[in-house]
């Protein structure tokens, strides 16, 4: 049987090239056409043949250790490969999947005559199949590294839009705040307020609160730290935008806002400064 | 509705699901707002306080056709040594405003505060909505 499990393997091996073309001309019926021709693509076609040549060796190898890692090797390459080449993971893992048939391939005459036992195709099974779960594995940690990655670039990307300083004219900018104010994001709009104060040389800012949500006494603490920071640093800090129903409820919370300099809207906080319309 | 609160992000998941509840129940802008701070302020303790318990909202109502909005916010932290002192305006142990809690006391209809040191608190509060 040992002999009968090395005939394979070697078979496979040595037909590991023509067992890759067949994965992409397999025209894997639920994928595209477009996806299907990235799958016959030669560099993807000349990397598959490796794992071919893997399986292949896993039949007869007295090293396992060493292939598992050559396989591991492999399946971290072939995610990136795809993840180039626009696959999807669900693609990916329906491809790895149809390796299991596919290495049959090379076997059709065998196969017909019934010339290997049961035990050896159940044997060639359960060396095999261990290895396409661990290729599936490994390229699902790669493709979900990668989501991750882009995740936290799309948050920062998001952080650094979540404050915007607009500068209205020498001296004064709006900072107009929508959304909710967790802990990170009110650190996050003292810090650039701060700094963009200091680097535009800001007299006066206004803070506008009319896109946020609701104001509890945790927001309310955070904006009064805000503003005191401001007010150190020289700036004079206006709040504007607090809804009725957000003022009610401040009021209800006994949260003080007298030390604030509030205003009920943009428009007063501006002509305040000494904005007008010329006529 | 039911929210787990374990994390900051929590608390937005539990205001976010809250204002559907009360956009559902055609609540005023007013009664929107006093039930979300609400909301906010139980489950910022919860995180604050416990790390971790959870939020419930109950739709309340009674036969002659009034309405309310139940929140109940329970955790198995640390507890509350002195709860009166911590239902004192300006009172805070974690360098916030101390206008939580009596906050929201002063705000919803009903208030019920049970607090075990070593066991856990369990907040009850109830705001009939017009």
């Amino acid at each position: 049987m040992k002999q009968e499990l090395k005939y394979i393997g070697e078979k496979i091996i040595e037909n590991a090239y023509q067992l890759s073309m067949t994965v992409g001309g397999k025209n894997l019926s639920e994928l595209e056409r477009e996806k299907d021709d990235i799958l016959s693509s030669a560099i993807h076609v000349e990397y598959r043949k490796k794992i071919f040549e893997l399986f292949g060796i896993s039949l007869f190898t007295d090293d396992m250790e060493n292939l598992i890692e050559k396989v591991d090797e492999w399946s971290n390459q072939a995610a990136e490969i795809a993840l180039h080449s626009g696959l999807s993971i669900s693609d990916s893992l329906r491809v790895i999947s149809s390796y299991r048939t596919v290495v049959w391939e090379v076997f059709t005459k065998e196969l017909a005559e019934r010339q290997f036992a049961a035990i050896t195709i159940l044997d060639v099974s359960k060396t095999i199949d261990p290895l396409l779960d661990r290729i599936g594995r490994v390229m699902s940690e790669v493709y979900e590294r990668h989501n991750t990655n882009l995740m936290n670039n799309a948050y920062s990307a998001l952080e650094e839009l979540s404050v915007p300083v607009v500068p209205v004219t020498d001296g004064v900018a709006i900072i107009p705040i929508v959304g909710s104010i967790d802990t990170q994001r009110a650190m996050l709009i003292m810090e650039v307020s701060l700094n963009e104060s200091a680097r535009l040389n800001l007299t006066d800012v206004i803070l506008d609160v009319s896109g946020v949500p609701i104001i509890d006494t945790m927001v309310a603490n955070q904006i009064f730290q805000i503003i005191s920071a401001l007010n150190l640093t020289g700036v004079k800090a206006y709040l504007t935008g607090i809804r009725p129903e957000i003022a009610q409820t401040i009021v209800g919370l006994g949260v003080d806002f007298s030390h604030i300099n509030t205003r009920a809207n943009m428009r007063q906080a501006l002509s305040e400064i000494g904005f007008k319309k010329v006529e | 509705m039911v929210i787990d609160i374990n994390a900051e992000k929590d608390i937005m998941k539990a205001r976010t699901g809250g204002r559907n509840r009360l956009r559902d129940m055609n609540a005023g802008a007013i009664d929107q707002a006093r039930v979300l701070s609400a909301i906010s302020e139980l489950a910022r303790n919860i995180y604050l306080y416990a790390g971790n318990g959870r939020l419930t909202l109950e739709i309340i109502e009674e036969p002659a056709g009034k309405r309310g909005v139940r929140l109940t916010a329970e955790d198995h932290g640390p507890g509350i040594s002195m709860v009166n002192k911590a239902l004192e305006k300006g009172y805070s142990t974690s360098g916030g405003l101390g206008a939580g809690l009596p906050g929201v006391k002063n705000m919803m209809d009903e208030f019920d505060i049970d607090s075990t040191p070593g066991k856990g608190t369990k907040v009850t509060v109830l705001k009939w909505i017009s």
